[in-house]
């Protein structure tokens, strides 16, 4: 793994750190709740830039939800990491590790804040990194992107023997953003590839965009919550997510992702 | 909401959940067809558009593909399909192109096999390196006649700071040093880097090189230079010579232009094989994985390494030396050595 590769990680989670100290500042009539999520996730990739052939596999991992609600709008911002081994039908193996933070604003101005049709929109910023086995140089590929786009959510709550239960549906589409990913031939991104080039440069230049009809990423997450007598919650939830994205090569994933979740009150 | 409103809402949000559920890889549309023909054209289409010498090797690719898929018909048995795949690969004069299978690996070794081979392991072990030598991490070392002599045998082998700096220590106070990286194949292009930053006090741009960058036959990267940094702990400046052959090959292709270029280092024997391109890799829709050159060097002549570094003083192996248990390369070295002021 190359120095642009070590960095881009850290870069990542300081917009987490950034994002969440944001919209943890306003303290009116808010609501504050932390999920502790532990995932596995069924994965399948193709990276043109590795091959035609498609990788499936199971990865694990976890994350932190941040929710904040208050009379008008709900913000919700998330950290995720997975990491697994997927293999192709040859059995050719591919280590692969990704991390996101993804950020909804739901508003219900004159609407219950936690049951009915919610509109918003989101943010993706999403690294992933692939290790080829039967590769010895380039043998790693990345790509990220951060990334804008609508999203929606729908919420049930409901009664069952006495104890508060809810549905949540949330989905997003990313439209419009920005890609980084390795370049035609090299694991760096492509303003990456001359060494010599001052950093910012090269980052800059690596930069693509992300837009409709060139790369797409959606998620759809369906899932249930019991309120436990302490107003703390446990979940069980189903992710799906869909990604595409055109840079030299097409890069696509198509993601199931099933998580347990603890939500505390803060 | 009525409680029948809720029911249903919640029973199309779990419909909806378990339709996405086991939609991860139906999602993806299906792996390519492995036909002999469908994996033929993925192999021609790929090197056409990545790899890096097809001009400076006055290569007809077009011409290539004429010749050998007409010889593929969708009975093309695994073995056939694997040969022919083979000999049109060859056309490139490659060593760093290679198409391998669950049974065979194929190859371009003509870059050393039609060269005498100029090096004798044996001869080495026996009577240069003997009982007594020292194996520091991977570089094995003896000095003889105050001269220190380096045997590294694959640059995949890797060296550690602490290696150096002890051989730094053996190399104080002799006449010269000695690298002999003959019938050294390469490895990691950091090790050669790590290796030769012993014997400078400068930064040196020893080559420059380009990628490609797109398929087409001029999309390269810009020409970046290539550079040597000092070591960080003690280095040796006297004279350094370089012991190269036929079978010095790409890791140690780069190693041998990066210390050619140090004022105070030589290359003797016959120059290195070759393989100026950092090889890249892929894979055909039937899971066979291939790879070829996919980068350009240059020396500061602007000349390509591809070739083979050349030497600055060409020994042979004399085999009368051989059979009485000298190495005339490595007396050789010792000689301008011992001679140099």
């Amino acid at each position: 793994m190359n120095n642009t590769m070590r960095q881009l990680p850290c870069f990542f989670v300081i917009i987490f750190l950034f994002l969440t100290f944001a919209f943890s500042q306003s303290r009116a009539q808010t609501i504050r709740q932390l999920a502790i999520d532990g995932a596995a996730r069924i994965a399948s990739e193709r990276d043109y830039g590795f091959s035609p052939l498609k990788y499936n596999g199971a990865e694990y991992g976890g994350g932190l939800t941040y929710f904040k609600q208050k009379s008008h709008k709900t913000n919700i911002v998330g950290i995720g990491f997975e990491t697994g081994k997927l293999s192709n039908q040859h059995q050719t193996g591919m280590q692969v590790y990704s991390g996101n933070i993804i950020t909804y604003t739901f508003y219900h101005a004159n609407k219950a804040a936690n049951s009915g049709l919610h509109w918003g929109w989101s943010n993706n910023n999403e690294f992933g990194l692939r290790d080829n086995e039967a590769i010895t140089n380039f043998n790693n590929r990345m790509d990220y992107f951060t990334s804008f786009g609508p999203a929606l959510r729908y919420q049930l709550p409901f009664e069952l023997f006495k104890r508060d239960f809810s549905f949540q549906t949330m989905a997003n589409i990313q439209l419009l953003g920005f890609t980084m990913l390795s370049s035609y031939v090299t694991s760096s991104p492509s303003g990456f590839v001359r060494e010599s080039q001052p950093f910012f440069k090269s980052f800059f230049s690596s930069l693509g965009v992300f837009y409709p009809g060139n790369s797409i990423n959606a998620g759809y997450k369906a899932g249930l919550s019991y309120k436990l007598k302490s107003e703390n919650m446990l979940a069980i939830n189903y992710e799906y997510n869909y990604l595409r994205l055109n840079g030299e090569h097409l890069l696509i994933k198509s993601r199931g992702k099933w998580s347990f979740s603890i939500i505390v009150r803060l | 909401m009525s409680k029948m409103n809720r029911i249903i809402y919640g029973i199309l949000i779990v419909t909806q959940a378990l339709l996405m559920i086991g939609c991860e890889k139906q999602l993806l549309e299906k792996d390519p067809e492995a036909t002999p023909i469908a994996v033929f054209d993925y192999l021609w289409e790929d090197v056409n558009n990545r790899y890096s010498f097809f001009e400076e090797k006055s290569i007809d690719w077009e011409a290539t593909r004429e010749k050998y898929r007409s010889l593929i018909d969708e009975n093309t048995s695994d073995k056939a399909l694997f040969s022919i795949l083979s000999e049109m690969l060859f056309e490139l004069k490659d060593g760093h192109v290679n198409l391998t299978s669950s049974f065979d690996r194929s190859r371009n070794w003509d870059w050393f096999m039609e060269y005498p081979p100029n090096y004798n392991q044996n001869t080495i072990e026996r009577y240069y390196l003997g009982k007594k030598y020292r194996i520091t991490g991977t570089l094995n070392n003896i000095t003889i006649d105050s001269v220190l002599y380096v045997n590294y045998r694959s640059f995949s082998d890797k060296i550690s700071n602490n290696n150096l700096k002890e051989l730094m220590n053996y190399a104080e106070n002799t006449k010269g040093v000695i690298i002999d990286v003959r019938s050294n194949g390469g490895g990691s292009l950091s090790n050669a880097y790590r290796l030769a930053s012993c014997f400078t006090d400068s930064t040196v741009v020893f080559a420059k090189s380009r990628m490609k960058i797109g398929p087409g036959e001029d999309d390269f990267s810009e020409w970046d230079e290539m550079k040597i940094e000092p070591f960080n702990g003690k280095r040796f400046t006297g004279k350094v010579v370089v012991l190269i052959n036929r079978k010095s090959y790409s890791a140690t292709t780069f190693f041998s232009q990066m210390m050619k270029t140090l004022p105070n280092a030589v290359l003797m024997g016959d120059m290195t094989g070759g393989g100026g391109g950092v090889p890249a890799f892929g894979e055909l829709p039937n899971g066979w994985r291939y790879r070829f050159s996919a980068t350009q060097t240059i020396n500061l002549q602007g000349e390509h390494i591809e070739p083979g570094v050349k030497e600055d003083f060409y020994v042979m192996m004399n085999y009368e030396d051989e059979n009485k248990g000298k190495d005339t390369v490595i007396e050789s070295a010792k000689a301008y050595l011992l001679e140099a002021k």
